[in-house]
């Protein structure tokens, strides 16, 4: 299971996590909100960052600050930061090693009490934090906006989100006029848990041409009974694959997930999985409520496409790229 | 008579219980399409839901609450000690060993991976349990084995401490999950090849039924009476043992069946281990079944684990039992 899941590692707090209301009128001219409800300064802009929390990771690089990133945890795996230390894992980092790098700013995941205990423990060490709880569309813009002030960019944070939210409306006008594709979006196999309405992922699947079979129940990461999933019939079942990439497909390629799916009981009860419409997708690009939701869209939708084409033997099918 | 009675009474409400879990559940299907699919009609995905879902986890919840059942039973009487449940001497702590390194190694994609790293542990536990107890007295004892068990139980723990400190995000809530107890993983060949494994351990406990009430006299007694008291000791040990771990490898941990099933049958219907052992299987299986059904059902279209309703549901309903009895 550990390699299967790993992107999505640190979402999935979010099922064990209250939210730390953020205050949206404690966002001043000179200062701005954390997910731990405490103000900070947008001077001096932050030079020295370490981000526990993979989506702030990416939008870091997206703004153009990866060269203030001064250590990495071992879910980052962008190139820009192989060089880097890392600090271990995200909810449990070396606090000895952050201390030593002297960060002026640590982004953390504000995880029912772990967030908070994390963040005095690296204040007696002097290190400041951003509790930053990545769940939805609005926490990506809120945070976008607010590292972008932090590092002293705040033009760039309005263009990235900007930016993404045009990509996911591209996406969405692309497949405008096609029937919405029934789909359930697998976070974890046994026991079967999803993903539920107002999550960022549930924003991804809309734009992409599909409609969550699970959008109306509660929670955002739910546990649902299998029958359930066989029950409501989805046309596809969708799997974040660690390490997968997101190939280019066309309609005659064979998902690596297919066979695997069909033999687990349970899944293999699910008409989608025994007909072999299933998706395999990069964990990291589809876990991470970042910069490359636009990208996951649109990879979504290309993937639909391809399925819905028949074989073509001349072997093109891959979404035009720069669409 | 009155043993034929009740094993009657039991065998009917064993069927009552499974009729009514497998017409239960978050997606609703009439009696009257239940029917035609079990008799090779319908069509998807009730089909499914009823032939692949429901119904391989009615006996998967039959045989696991069964074998927990009558563990228990022979547990308590091996050990002569009423807290003894099937999990007292390590093998679920050995199963559960298992089960996280293969998770926490990642290898936990591969199909059954889980499965089998769990029985292997479980195996060990047991195996490590029956030395530890035959080097430290002449025979098998009673205290000694049931020290042996939970040193062995602790080690195991402090491991699988070990195990989630260095785990990831997602090893870790798998195995917090697996630990809970599920019977989500049902499927045709799980529950077949449980049934398998479990026919000669249940064979083998059936045949103890006597010597065990004799056991209950005093060992010396039952000695004179001539009941070969280590073999029926280990024997006991290895059956029950054996039954509890390939339940655990297949299902997790799915507590309090085992303690409360034989405790019920005895406030019910006495301490003959004749009655007590069959009534015990059964009953576990009635138990499991019904708890399941609750947690598939409660909270539809969502599920909860069913180790969570057993203790959940069978604690209140023990402590009712206990003080009724004590009257």
């Amino acid at each position: 299971m550990r390699l299967r899941f790993r992107g999505l590692a640190l979402v999935f707090f979010a099922a064990f996590s209250w939210h730390c209301a953020p205050d949206p009128q404690g966002r001043s001219e000179d200062a701005v909100a954390d997910d731990l409800g405490r103000l900070h300064d947008t001077a001096p802009p932050r030079s020295r960052i370490v981000s526990l929390v993979p989506a702030a990771t990416e939008i870091l690089i997206a703004l153009g600050a990866s060269d203030r990133i001064v250590a990495r945890t071992r879910y980052d795996e962008q190139p820009e930061l192989a060089s880097l230390p890392s600090v271990g894992g995200g909810t449990d980092p070396h606090i000895e090693l952050l201390a030593e790098l002297a960060p002026d700013l640590v982004i953390l995941w504000p995880a029912a009490g772990a967030g908070v205990s994390l963040r005095d423990r690296l204040a007696a060490v002097g290190v400041d934090s951003y509790g930053a709880e990545m769940q939805t569309m609005a926490d990506f813009r809120r945070h976008t906006g607010n590292l972008g002030r932090l590092v002293g960019m705040s033009e760039r944070g309005e263009r990235v989100v900007s930016v993404v939210e045009a990509q996911l409306a591209a996406a969405r006008a692309s497949w405008s006029g096609r029937d919405l594709v029934r789909v359930v979006y697998v976070v974890q196999e046994d026991p079967p848990m999803t993903v539920g309405p107002g999550t960022f992922l549930d924003s991804v699947l809309a734009a992409s041409g599909a409609e969550n079979v699970f959008r109306d129940i509660q929670g955002s990461w739910p546990l649902v009974s299998m029958e359930e999933v066989v029950g409501r019939d989805p046309s596809f079942v969708i799997v974040p694959v660690p390490g997968y990439g997101t190939p280019a497909v066309s309609s005659e390629y064979r998902d690596p997930s297919v066979d695997r799916l069909a033999e687990l009981p349970g899944w293999r009860a699910v008409r989608a999985v025994a007909s072999g419409r299933v998706i395999s997708v990069d964990a990291s690009l589809f876990g991470r409520p970042g910069p490359r939701m636009g990208v996951a869209a649109r990879y979504l939708s290309s993937r639909f496409l391809a399925a819905s084409r028949p074989a073509d033997p001349s072997g093109g099918g891959c979404f035009p790229a720069g669409t | 008579m009155a043993r034929l009675k009740v094993l009657s009474l039991l065998v009917v409400a064993a069927v009552a219980a499974a009729l009514l879990a497998v017409s239960a559940g978050s997606v609703s299907v009439p009696p009257g399409e239940i029917v035609e699919i079990l008799t090779g009609g319908g069509e998807d995905p009730h089909r499914a839901v009823i032939l692949q879902l429901r119904l391989p986890r009615v006996l998967l919840a039959l045989l696991v609450g069964g074998a927990l059942g009558v563990s228990g039973a022979v547990f308590q009487a091996l050990l002569r000690n009423p807290l003894a449940d099937p999990y007292i001497l390590g093998v679920s702590g050995g199963a559960a060993v298992g089960s996280v390194v293969v998770m926490v190694l990642g290898f936990g994609i591969f199909l059954g991976g889980v499965t089998v790293g769990a029985l292997v542990g479980a195996l060990f536990a047991v195996v490590l349990v029956l030395r530890l107890a035959l080097a430290a007295g002449r025979g098998l004892d009673a205290r000694i084995l049931l020290l042996a068990g939970v040193i062995a139980g602790a080690f195991f723990n402090a491991i699988i401490l070990l195990l989630l400190t260095i785990a990831d995000a997602q090893s870790f809530r798998s195995a917090v999950f697996w630990m809970m107890g599920s019977l989500s993983r049902a499927g045709s060949l799980q529950a077949g090849a449980l049934a398998l494994f479990l026919l000669p351990c249940l064979a083998l406990i059936g045949a103890l039924a006597r010597p065990l009430n004799l056991l209950a006299v005093g060992e010396e007694t039952a000695t004179y009476l001539g009941v070969p008291v280590e073999r029926v000791k280990q024997a006991g040990y290895l059956a029950a043992s054996l039954a509890v771990g390939a339940s655990v490898a297949v299902t997790g941990i799915i507590g309090f069946v085992g303690l409360i099933i034989p405790h019920t049958v005895r406030m019910l219907w006495g301490g003959d281990h004749r009655t007590l052992l069959p009534a015990s299987l059964l009953g576990g299986g009635i138990f499991l079944v019904l708890a399941d059904t609750l947690a598939r059902t409660i909270v539809a279209p969502r599920e909860l684990p069913t180790g969570v309703i057993t203790a959940l549901v069978g604690v209140p309903l023990f402590a009712v039992l206990l003080v009724r009895s004590a009257r």
